[in-house]
């Protein structure tokens, strides 16, 4: 379990966090939605000690942040980032790299290494492209890669910030289902999305930020009753009750506007 | 389990063949080095002058101080500088860097002339030219740290750097007009003062250790390929290792350029040929570099002897001559290659 209590944090001398307070709980996804610019890829870099905390605290299971070390973190907190660099390797290769928390010098990959590689590809749905070299697939397949390598670290949380951006409905879809698969499994998945009806839809509980504080945490019945959404992102929101469970929806707010 | 490992075989088949096949030719490359130029030797009296040393016959005076010392150096100074280039390349995750474009060739280029101004002793020049490669490493980092630059910024700031560090040479060699005496085409680059092996022992040291160090550490260069962001989260502490590996670049290019003087292209081509050769995982990448940089240096030393003989022409523009086509070229052809998502 990741604690942050009271986390403020921020860019050069300009504050995005003001005293944040969230708990990342084991088999959950938490979604993170807000507005443009409102802090939360600045929430989970922080979360995951990539960029410094100025105030508040951090815990992975009782232990302050800055009390461990890149691969201690590592070892309990995947992470997805936004911003991905896509090297002429296979596959296969790539996924073998989210096990270097778990290996020591000279990092030789052991049976097991091979095994949690395996099922990694197994559990994204990339094992047909183990082979495949990374530059040669799509941005969704890239994206189950890159899923497949942040499971293979086989940490207790993950975090992916913004992670169906680029991605056409199936593989949103496809990467709702992973979240919520890993989620059953114990795992706390958090994730950041700009899609709010597939937060609603996918999250266990949804977080909603604005201008660096965090208004309202409930689950996605309690912020759709709130209204908050309404609020934080000036859009109308709806919902229409199907054979699957409610769809939501968002419109604009503006009368002349789609 | 079985099918892994035997598409892993398969997968690593390709890097196995490319190196075999460059070393060959690196081979094939060093003996014509060897046994061509204004004396042609066999490659029988090549092993008869290596084998009986300073025998007095022509044929081993030619080998001892011109042939071998001159060989060795454009082996080493080639696989140094494309080495370099492949870890200038994938620390700033920029496919435009190379050592001679951020300012790191130019920066041990001040650093042997300021030397040899000062303290004109042959083991110093690599150290200097280290100090100053790593004057330009240091700043191109610190201009990338402190702005966060893209790649063309990164590359404008870097010729930047390189022109200051030439005006500084200039100024240098104003005051000390015979700092360079022993060097021929320094500033284009060239082999031919090479006469001894010990004149390129102290620069072969250094290429020697920093290369092992290299290989040693390129399960981190594979990790920092991912870029900062990801090599962080699996647990890279990710400022100490791009200094570590961008200090090992500017101790091969000073090396390097200790030994050739501004020879600039192979930092650039070499490891753009070799990714496409071999992709990106560091270890067949460094190893595959290396080969391909002796064998370009050694190719382009020998045509630069052979090409206008008796005349010799500087290595650096052979270098230009054969290596720009090619790149353009491989730019080309570039269909995918390392991208930013």
């Amino acid at each position: 379990m990741i604690e942050l209590c009271g986390v403020r944090a921020g860019y050069h001398k300009r504050m995005v966090l003001r005293g944040i307070d969230l708990t990342f709980r084991p088999g959950e996804v938490l979604v993170l939605v807000g507005p443009n610019g409102c802090g939360k890829s600045t929430l989970l870099r922080t979360a995951l000690g990539l960029m410094p905390c100025w105030g508040g605290q951090i815990r992975y299971d009782g232990v302050p942040l800055e009390s461990l070390t890149p691969r201690q973190v590592a070892r309990q907190a995947a992470f997805l980032s936004q911003s991905r660099m896509v090297p002429s390797i296979t596959a296969r290769r790539m996924v073998l790299h989210g096990r270097f928390p778990h290996l020591s010098y000279p990092r030789h990959y052991r049976a097991e290494d091979y095994r949690a590689v395996w099922e990694a590809l197994e559990e994204a749905g990339a094992a047909g492209l183990a082979d495949r070299p990374v530059t040669e697939l799509s941005g969704g397949q890239r994206q189950m890669v890159y899923l497949a390598m942040a499971i293979a670290q086989q940490t207790p949380a993950i975090l992916m910030d913004e992670p169906t951006t680029f991605l056409d409905i199936a593989h949103q879809l496809g990467v709702m289902r992973l979240a919520r698969r890993l989620a059953g499994k114990g795992k706390a998945v958090v994730m950041v999305l700009h899609d709010l009806p597939l937060a609603l839809a996918g999250g266990h509980r949804l977080a909603v930020l604005s201008d660096g504080a965090l208004v309202r945490t409930g689950t996605p019945e309690e912020i759709y009753q709130s209204g908050v959404l309404e609020t934080v992102f000036g859009v109308r929101q709806g919902r229409a009750q199907t054979a699957d469970g409610w769809q939501y929806y968002c419109r604009s707010l503006e009368k002349e506007d789609i | 389990m079985n099918n892994w490992r035997i598409s892993c075989t398969r997968l690593r088949d390709r890097p196995v063949r490319a190196a075999a096949v460059l070393a060959v030719l690196t081979a094939a490359l060093a003996l014509a080095s060897l046994c061509l130029g204004a004396v042609e030797l066999s490659p029988a009296q090549v092993l008869e002058a290596l084998r009986q040393g300073d025998s007095g016959s022509v044929a081993a005076r030619v080998m001892l101080y011109s042939r071998l010392p001159r060989t060795c150096g454009s082996l080493l100074t080639g696989a140094a500088l494309a080495v370099a280039g492949v870890l200038v390349q994938t620390v700033l995750a920029n496919p435009l860097a190379a050592p001679h474009i951020i300012g790191v060739n130019s920066g041990a280029g001040l650093g042997v002339t300021l030397c040899c101004a000062v303290a004109p002793a042959a083991a110093l020049q690599p150290l200097a030219a280290f100090a100053g490669a790593m004057a330009g490493v240091l700043l191109v980092l610190l201009f990338a740290e402190m702005t966060g630059a893209s790649r063309i910024t990164l590359v404008l700031a870097g010729v930047a750097i390189s022109s200051i560090f030439g005006a500084l040479t200039d100024a240098v060699l104003t005051v000390f007009p015979d700092a360079l005496t022993g060097y021929s085409d320094f500033r284009m680059g060239g082999l031919s003062g090479i006469t001894s092996m010990g004149r390129l022992a102290p620069a072969a040291g250094m290429i020697a250790v920093s290369l092992a160090a290299v290989v040693a550490l390129s399960g981190l260069l594979d990790i920092l390929a991912l870029g900062p962001e990801t090599a962080q989260s699996l647990g890279v502490s990710v400022r100490p290792v791009r200094l570590a590996f961008l200090a090992l670049a500017a101790a091969l290019a000073g090396a390097a350029v200790s030994v050739c003087g501004l020879v600039g292209f192979v930092g650039l081509l070499v490891p753009h040929a070799m990714r496409r050769l071999v992709g990106e995982e560091s270890r067949p990448l460094v190893l595959c570099a290396a080969l391909g940089g002796a064998s370009l240096m050694t190719l382009c030393d020998l045509l630069a002897r052979l090409a206008a003989a008796p005349f010799e022409l500087p290595v650096g523009t052979v270098l230009s001559v054969v290596g720009g086509p090619f790149f353009l070229y491989l730019l080309i052809r570039q269909r995918g290659g390392r991208t930013h998502d």
